[in-house]
């Protein structure tokens, strides 16, 4: 299994002490968080410097909402990533110009949303999103989708819809104020019953906001939550 | 009616029109004011902030696209979430808006009220904790309710309700090869309602005699059947028009059936008779249920007519012209349904199996 941390879930904005955190738990994946707009130029320009030789998967989280620059702005300044082949991670909510976008094909995810965005919640709205975006795949994020429907059939809905665009998978607890928490039992409860429809091969993104003392525990906890990934054949 | 993609496509009961190159003005008539008071209603509450747990919702005539002149606006606040003494002031400024804007209040019944909370509704199915009030509700926000603010909380409420009633329902499925069948638990629900709206319509005619009765009969034998029809052809659908298993993982085939009945909830009741009409191909049946509809609408959109039923006495109605005439109508809606579930070989099992015992 690829598994690893959201810099930002470790230390907000704070990557490079997130991705030292995320090393020192030995884990083979990380995704580079930059949820503000100011905090993109920084993690570029250090990017260089970042001890990513030994992970297996490495993807990056485009910030969440845009207020000083045009999405095609965003794009520029991103090329780096793109070039490396790292995914971006994307709210759907941020994009204005559909076209830019779906020219980066399968190198954009599109996330689904949590219950205060009014798009990309469930699979009718995300099919409205991947019209627009045909190539694009598709970071879930299960706690996103366990807030909207606790009884998990909407994520069951997306899960089987977009089975062929399943990139990343973002797993955490979401509370009632919509922010990333601990794993409790009962949602480990509800990941568990679904995870039979995610392939063993998608990269796994802790966004659980802890300290760095409990990482090992939330670790075991997601892999607990996971014990029934789908086997396949690529990766590992 | 648009689609998830945004493009346009037929409602069922376009379709049927189509296929039976046949008109129902009172019907198409009420859908289209029904949309057009939608907007209106979307509009007239559109400065009101509303938090992401916490869902607007209406029911009734407007819900099941049946608006006529004599309609009111019966709508909750449903909270999915953490109870704040705030709620009331925000159900308050609901009600002065739509008020404002020129809409009756709440229903006389009050069956909803100005709250409702999630919590009930889910957890207490049954047992001495689910009251007429709690189970009306229930079964009415599956079978008539449409939210007029983010649909997510009302997208979560019903799929926590359709949850509870599957996923302890052994009609459901089997250990060896999971199946869809007709939810028992779900069906026994809706039937509890027909059962229960029948009986309360009796009390009512006793508690008050001289009010309404004559409307809320015609309302029982036409609207509240066509109601019980929707909640009848949705569990049946399970097992006629079940969605293709791949999944063999019982408990995610649960969730598909939750995914199957939540998709009968957004259709209006109509629209669900339409489709079983299509699936049963009978052109004569077709006509004589939606004609018989037809003229029930159009009663009811004539303020006379529906005046006179309003203030008919009991003691009149042996005699009384009009109430004689939609008394007819009922007849030949009822003839139709009961053709329709054990007549047609489609539904005839169906209804011998889990209509009665």
């Amino acid at each position: 299994m690829r598994i690893g941390f959201s810099t930002g879930a470790l230390a907000l904005s704070d990557f490079q002490v997130g991705l030292a955190m995320n090393q020192a738990a030995g884990l083979n994946a990380v995704e580079l968080s930059a949820l503000r707009e100011t905090e993109v130029a920084g993690l570029l320009a250090a990017i260089d410097g970042m001890p990513l030789q030994r992970l297996d998967f490495v993807s990056f989280h485009a910030p969440s909402s845009l207020q000083r620059i045009s999405d095609k702005e965003l794009i520029q300044q991103l090329q780096p990533i793109f070039d490396r082949g790292w995914p971006v991670i994307v709210h759907p909510d941020i994009i204005r110009d559909f076209d830019i976008w779906a020219s980066l094909g399968s190198r954009i995810l599109l996330e689904n949303m949590d219950q205060r965005k009014p798009i990309g919640r469930n699979a009718r709205e995300l099919r409205q999103l991947f019209v627009r975006l045909p190539e694009a795949g598709l970071c879930f994020d299960i706690a996103h989708a366990r807030q909207v429907d606790p009884t998990m059939s909407i994520a069951v809905e997306i899960l089987t819809e977009f089975s062929d665009r399943l990139a990343e998978l973002h797993i955490s607890e979401v509370d009632s104020g919509s922010r990333h928490v601990a794993i409790s039992q009962l949602a480990m409860k509800s990941y568990q019953r679904i995870s039979s429809l995610i392939p063993e091969h998608v990269p796994v993104i802790i966004e659980s906001m802890i300290c760095e003392a409990d990482i090992p525990g939330e670790v075991e906890v997601v892999r607990a939550s996971l014990r029934r990934l789908v086997p396949s054949a690529v990766g590992t | 009616m648009p689609n998830s993609t945004g493009t346009s496509t037929d409602s069922p009961f376009d379709e049927i029109c189509k296929s039976l190159r046949h008109e129902f003005p009172a019907l198409s008539a009420a859908r289209r004011e029904s949309r057009q008071t939608e907007r209106k209603i979307r509009d007239s509450v559109a400065h009101i902030r509303i938090s992401p747990d916490i869902g607007l919702v209406v029911f009734g005539s407007l819900a099941r696209l049946e608006w006529t002149s004599g309609s009111d606006v019966d709508w909750t606040l449903l909270v999915d979430g953490p109870s704040d003494p705030e709620h009331f002031a925000l159900a308050r400024e609901v009600e002065r808006s739509l008020k404002e804007t020129g809409f009756s209040p709440v229903g006389a019944t009050g069956t909803f009220g100005s709250m409702a909370s999630s919590f009930d509704l889910i957890h207490y199915i049954g047992g001495i904790e689910d009251s007429n009030q709690n189970m009306t509700r229930r079964i009415l926000l599956l079978l008539e309710s449409v939210s007029l603010s983010d649909t997510v909380v009302h997208e979560r409420v019903l799929r926590g309700i359709l949850k509870r009633y599957i996923q302890t329902d052994p009609a459901v499925s089997t250990a060896t090869a999971p199946q869809f069948r007709v939810p028992l638990f779900l069906l026994n629900d809706i039937v509890r309602l027909w059962r229960t709206i029948a009986v309360d319509y009796a009390t009512k005619k006793w508690q008050m005699p001289s009010t309404k009765w004559a409307l809320r009969n015609i309302k029982l034998r036409m609207s509240r059947k066509l109601l019980f029809v929707k909640g009848l052809l949705m569990c049946f659908s399970c097992q006629l028009r079940p969605p293709a298993i791949e999944e063999q993982n019982e408990e995610i085939v649960l969730d598909q059936i939750v995914s199957h009945c939540l998709n009968y909830t957004q259709k209006s009741a109509l629209d669900v008779l339409c489709e079983m009409l299509i699936q049963v191909n009978d052109d004569r049946l077709a006509i004589k249920l939606l004609q018989a509809y037809d003229d029930f609408l159009s009663c009811l959109n004539d303020k006379k007519k529906r005046k006179h039923l309003q203030d008919l006495d009991f003691s009149r109605a042996a005699s009384d012209e009009l109430f004689q005439e939609v008394r007819q109508i009922s007849y030949n809606f009822r003839d139709g349904m009961n053709e329709l579930f054990f007549d047609h070989e489609l539904l005839r099992p169906l209804t011998r199996n889990f209509g009665l015992f």
